[in-house]
């Protein structure tokens, strides 16, 4: 998890555009991410984030006023896809148990384990139902606080440590199931 | 039987968002399930590995950065003053990046170096998978290479809260100015800011020693070692920890987002609140400086938590900037 946001934001806030691009590199991803899982639409999710950016660079002498420049454009991010929503209700809906398969992997920078270990990790998560694997991105991954995901999602925050649970636990068995024939000389 | 509650409070130590009441709560359960606590370390090396989407991201942000790209083009309406300023302002900046980066990067030992964010709290997890909650203000250093497997040695400035993960025959050490604690495997706290008299250590559970000038003491869990830097003489104070009525240690309070002070005079609250708030206090006279009070301080803004001292003492504040005036 990068800690200096705040540094960036105040770079970006002086006009410095190497920071932004630094805190595009670092945020685009995961903000697209939830663009989709809300949209549905690629297109559209690219579209969004593209907003939430231009909308941050334009308005960036308003940054000192933005105390969790991190939360802000999650929180930016699902206000403008659920105004696109909203423009397009006839064609989407928000329901974020509906498919949207996304594929993960494991980042081959920290290979604290195997190749092997790592794919069946990766299919373990794309197995999760997607709210589930969604919320576990947001908490795990993207480092969001409980109470935040809940508010970004709409969900209650013990929806949200439900689902944080459950995914660990979904996980930790399918890991130990893996291990197990390993040491068990089968 | 269903072990749920087990994976939701590993799931909220996992990110860092427990309190300390549910990390009692979570050992406790653990002692009754060995299934599930021999599931912890995996759950925990699960945890550390980052997970990345694929599929076509890469193909979308540079899509997405086609889009943005060309509303970065500097406005001609700048006026030049106002450009230098910024510019001023941006290589202030990097100078200090550029001056951190020489001092912490020197060409062989990599000193890996972690800060809370200003104003804020932090929480990391090591590479050997401790993991570390960082109060305000507050920064770690170590030797990133060798780091978990030959050595576990970092340097504490300010206060963290340390999950300490078992490794056999590598010690984790921390060095809070020139006391050093040798752990294996544990939970603690400990507080040694800069501008601190002495270093605080408060274990929660296994066993951890502090040692100082030659002078070694083994703590015990709930118990809180106050080692006084000023005295030339190797000086421990060690004593029992009561909970309280919450069921946890105020030691461990900051982790709650909690500013807890029972029977403090306003100029020790003062000093807490400057750490808590970055607010700077200054008293109009020294009786008000004597005033007492005890209470928590959830999450208030300032403002609001002079408001509620007020309730219980008269005085008058005025807050201006990063400056809190006290008067009669």
């Amino acid at each position: 998890m990068r800690d200096d946001i705040p540094e960036l934001q105040n770079r970006i806030y002086n006009g410095d555009t190497q920071a932004f691009k630094e805190l595009y590199d670092y945020c685009c991803a995961p903000l697209l991410q939830l663009a989709l899982a809300i949209v549905h639409n690629r297109e559209m999710a690219e579209e969004i984030v593209a907003d939430v950016f231009i909308a941050v660079w334009r308005k960036r002498k308003d940054l000192h006023q933005v105390s969790n420049l991190k939360w802000y454009l999650y929180a930016a991010t699902r206000n403008i896809a659920l105004n696109y929503l909203r423009k397009y209700a006839h064609k989407k809906t928000l329901h974020l148990d509906e498919a949207y398969s996304l594929e993960y992997e494991i980042n081959p920078e920290a290979q604290l384990i195997s190749n092997e270990m790592m794919r069946h990790i990766n299919m373990a998560i794309s197995e999760l139902p997607p709210q589930c694997r969604l919320i576990f991105k947001l908490v795990k991954e993207d480092g969001l606080k409980y109470r935040e995901v809940a508010v970004l999602l709409n969900v209650s925050i013990k929806t949200v440590e439900n689902q944080v649970g459950i995914a660990l636990k979904k996980l930790t068995r399918m890991k130990a199931f893996l291990i197990t024939p390993l040491s068990g000389g089968q | 039987m269903s072990n749920d509650r087990i994976w939701i409070l590993l799931g909220k130590q996992l990110s860092g968002d427990i309190l300390p009441a549910e990390l009692s709560e979570l050992e406790v359960l653990l002692k009754d399930d060995p299934e599930a606590a021999a599931s912890r370390d995996l759950a925990a090396s699960i945890w550390q590995t980052p997970i990345q989407e694929v599929s076509a991201t890469h193909d979308s942000k540079e899509r997405i950065w086609d889009a943005v790209s060309p509303q970065l083009q500097p406005r001609r309406h700048h006026t030049i003053v106002r450009r230098l300023v910024a510019a001023a302002a941006a290589a202030a900046v990097f100078g200090v990046i550029w001056t951190g980066w020489q001092f912490t990067r020197p060409a062989a030992p990599v000193l890996q170096q972690l800060s809370s964010a200003p104003g804020g709290k932090s929480r990391v997890v090591l590479p050997d998978g401790s993991i570390v909650l960082l109060n305000r203000n507050t920064q770690l250093d170590y030797e990133k290479n060798g780091f978990g497997k030959q050595h576990r040695e970092i340097t504490l400035s300010g206060e963290a809260f340390f999950d300490i993960a078992k490794s056999d025959g590598v010690p984790f050490i921390i060095h809070a100015g020139k006391v050093n604690i040798r752990v294996l495997g544990t939970a603690f706290n400990v507080k040694a800011y800069a501008g601190d008299s002495a270093v605080f250590t408060t274990l929660v559970r296994g066993k951890i020693a502090v040692s100082f000038r030659e002078k070694t003491v083994v703590l015990q869990p709930d118990e809180k070692l106050t080692v006084p830097l000023t005295r030339l003489a190797a000086v421990f104070q060690q004593k029992h920890l009561e909970k309280d009525s919450s069921g946890q240690l105020p030691e461990i309070s900051w982790l709650n987002n909690k500013l807890v002070f029972d029977n403090n005079t306003f100029g020790e609250l003062a000093a807490k609140m400057n750490q808590w708030y970055g607010v700077t206090f200054h008293f109009e006279s020294d009786s008000l400086e004597q005033l007492r009070f005890s209470g928590i301080i959830d999450t208030e803004s300032v403002d609001e938590a002079l408001n509620m001292l007020q309730l219980s003492r008269p005085f008058n504040f005025q807050v201006n900037g990063k400056e809190v005036r006290i008067s009669n």
